[in-house]
């Protein structure tokens, strides 16, 4: 037993590290994580191929990867750069007005659509659109990103670590829209208090000339009308079975693949240019993740860790909720939403099966990795991305900037689920 | 017929240092587009054309912008046109591409035009086997050797 510890936990250690490294892809170094968990599994016989292989939540992967079909297609349409400049027009040239309905549109994006794609269709029109105004860019690029993280939380195809807490808990979609939706409005609201406090100099100047923007005719960013149609006929049906889930006990991936069927069938768009367009190391990292953590879960590990958490919980529940939410969005910030997400699951798993409750412990989990995804640029794609995006425009984001608008935007978000602790 | 029966021998060429200005006033006198930047030893370092002067212009996030056709008025950005900050201080060396396609002066002259439309360029530098640059190759040149038979 001991060795199976000691082997299991260093395998995760190491390719934690190599993951978070930076010096390797997180993909393949996750990768050879999980082959090397399942090769020292077959040796010390904690683990096998086939506990591998139903490790893997297809449940997840099918959700994910229809989701990522049905956002290829939408992309090519131009819908993003058709909303951002209607934005722009609908703010009539305010910057402060334009930074909140800029991240108001981005995070009722991130709800329904992947959040990196979010980022990198909006952001660079907003800049282009702040370079045309003559105003700076900084405030609506770091509240598209803030604010992408955030609306992620709202929904549960809004976010990876979400989709797997649906999938681990068997919440539905109108679960996450019962227990999260409603707070996650509250947290933007509290975000954007932040923003404006922190960038009150920079959005009080108004353009000199907003008449370039109102000659702009966003109609014409729509490239192929006919296909964006189709694939908000695809997205509708997504959204009326995720929300008739529990009537027709569908499955999440089913109803994702579905989407993504009825959107080839109408738009019939190259199917190579498709599959190009799906994040296969996405798709690879989440799958080893599970093989990874599987293995951890075998070996009796996290059993341990769990027993440790059903006797916290069961001395004062409460206390054992804001410790989740605090070590869940640190940790999120400090490892990334995902791993600290795949590292969790089996544990509130098991915390079940000893008998505690575990309905607002999944809750708590979500908001913690959620609204702590923003306290650092490596807490979530979204923010590598977009941080990276900045970098070409003449201010970007630095660390201090970071620190004075995203981090202290997690902090205020945490204490804010952390007085609603009770209720949740 | 190899590449060096046909190239340019006596070429234009500035140093990593050279500044922009001085580029564009070369561009003009010479009537060429495009200029090879060698390091002291006549090694090769990179190229700048019109391209590269006119990239001064576009800000550095413009690739990343899915779409901007429906777009005609480029409001305060126009003022780019009017005054770049900095302009005369970017050298050859900030502006050139350095991952350049080049070919070799003892190479068969067939290798040229397959070269220029595999990478869409319109003149390839000429080197020895040390790599110095000994030549440029433009479609000019190629034109004269198909339609004179080569050497003229």
């Amino acid at each position: 037993m001991m060795e199976a510890y000691i082997t299991a936990g260093a395998i995760f250690i190491v390719t934690f590290y190599a993951i978070l490294s930076g010096k390797f892809d997180r993909s393949i170094a996750s990768f050879a994580g999980a082959m090397a968990m399942v090769v020292a599994g077959i040796a010390l016989g904690f683990y096998s191929q086939e506990a591998a292989f139903g490790m893997i939540d297809f449940n997840v992967m099918g959700l994910l990867l229809g989701m990522m079909v049905i956002v290829s297609v939408c992309k090519k349409t131009g819908f993003f750069s058709y909303v951002a400049i209607k934005t722009v027009k609908a703010s009539g040239g305010s910057p402060l007005r334009l930074m909140i309905m800029l991240g108001c549109i981005t995070a009722f994006l991130s709800m329904a659509l992947d959040n990196v794609t979010t980022i990198i269709l909006i952001i660079p029109i907003t800049i282009l659109v702040c370079d045309i105004l003559g105003i700076n860019p900084l405030p609506m690029i770091v509240s598209e990103i803030v604010l992408s993280n955030i609306g992620g939380v709202g929904t549960m195809i809004g976010d990876p670590p979400n989709m797997m807490i649906a999938s681990s808990a068997g919440f539905s979609f109108n679960d996450f829209i019962v227990h999260l939706f409603p707070i996650v409005l509250v947290a933007m609201a509290l975000s954007f208090v932040v923003l404006i406090i922190v960038f009150k100099k920079d959005i009080c100047k108004r353009p000199k000339d907003f008449r370039p923007i109102l000659d702009i005719d966003e109609r014409q960013a729509i490239k192929d009308v006919k296909s964006l149609r189709k694939v908000i006929f695809a997205l509708s049906i997504v959204f009326a079975l995720f929300i008739a889930q529990k009537k027709f006990g569908l499955h999440h991936s089913f109803i994702a693949l579905l989407g993504a069927g009825v959107v080839l069938v109408l738009v019939r768009p190259k199917i190579e240019e498709v599959i190009k367009d799906v994040e296969w190391p996405v798709l690879i990292f989440f799958a080893s993740l599970f093989v990874l953590i599987g293995g951890l879960e075998h070996s009796g590990i996290l059993n341990i860790i769990a027993k440790q958490v059903v006797r916290l919980a069961s001395l004062n529940y409460t206390l054992a909720k804001v410790s989740l939410l605090w070590i869940s969005g640190i940790s999120s910030a400090l490892v990334g939403a995902i791993p600290f997400t795949t590292s969790m699951l089996p544990v509130i798993k098991y915390v079940g099966v000893l008998g505690q409750e575990t309905g607002s412990l999944w809750w708590v989990l979500a908001l913690g990795v959620g609204f702590g995804g923003c306290g650092t640029p490596i807490g979530t794609m979204a923010g590598v991305v977009g941080l990276s995006m900045s970098e070409r425009t003449r201010t970007p984001i630095d660390f201090k900037t970071w620190l004075k608008t995203a981090t202290i935007v997690m902090l205020v978000n945490l204490i804010f689920v952390t007085l609603l602790i009770k209720i949740i | 017929m190899k590449v060096k029966d046909v190239m340019a021998r006596a070429i234009i060429k500035v140093g990593p240092s050279t500044g922009i200005r001085k580029i564009y006033d070369i561009f003009c006198e010479k009537n060429i587009s495009g200029v090879p930047v060698v390091d002291g030893e006549n090694r090769l370092l990179g190229m700048v054309t019109k391209t590269e002067l006119l990239e001064v212009l576009v800000p550095d996030y413009f690739d990343m912008v899915d779409e901007f056709l429906f777009i005609d008025d480029f409001g305060a950005l126009e003022e780019r046109l009017e005054s770049i900050p900095n302009l005369e201080l970017f050298i050859a060396e900030d502006l050139m591409v350095r991952d350049i396609i080049t070919i070799n002066e003892n190479a068969s002259l067939m290798k040229a035009p397959a070269l220029m439309n595999k990478y869409r360029i319109r003149r390839i530098p000429v080197v020895d086997p040390d790599k110095k640059l000994v030549g440029v190759i433009t479609r000019m040149d190629l034109c004269r050797a198909l339609f004179n038979g080569g050497l003229s």
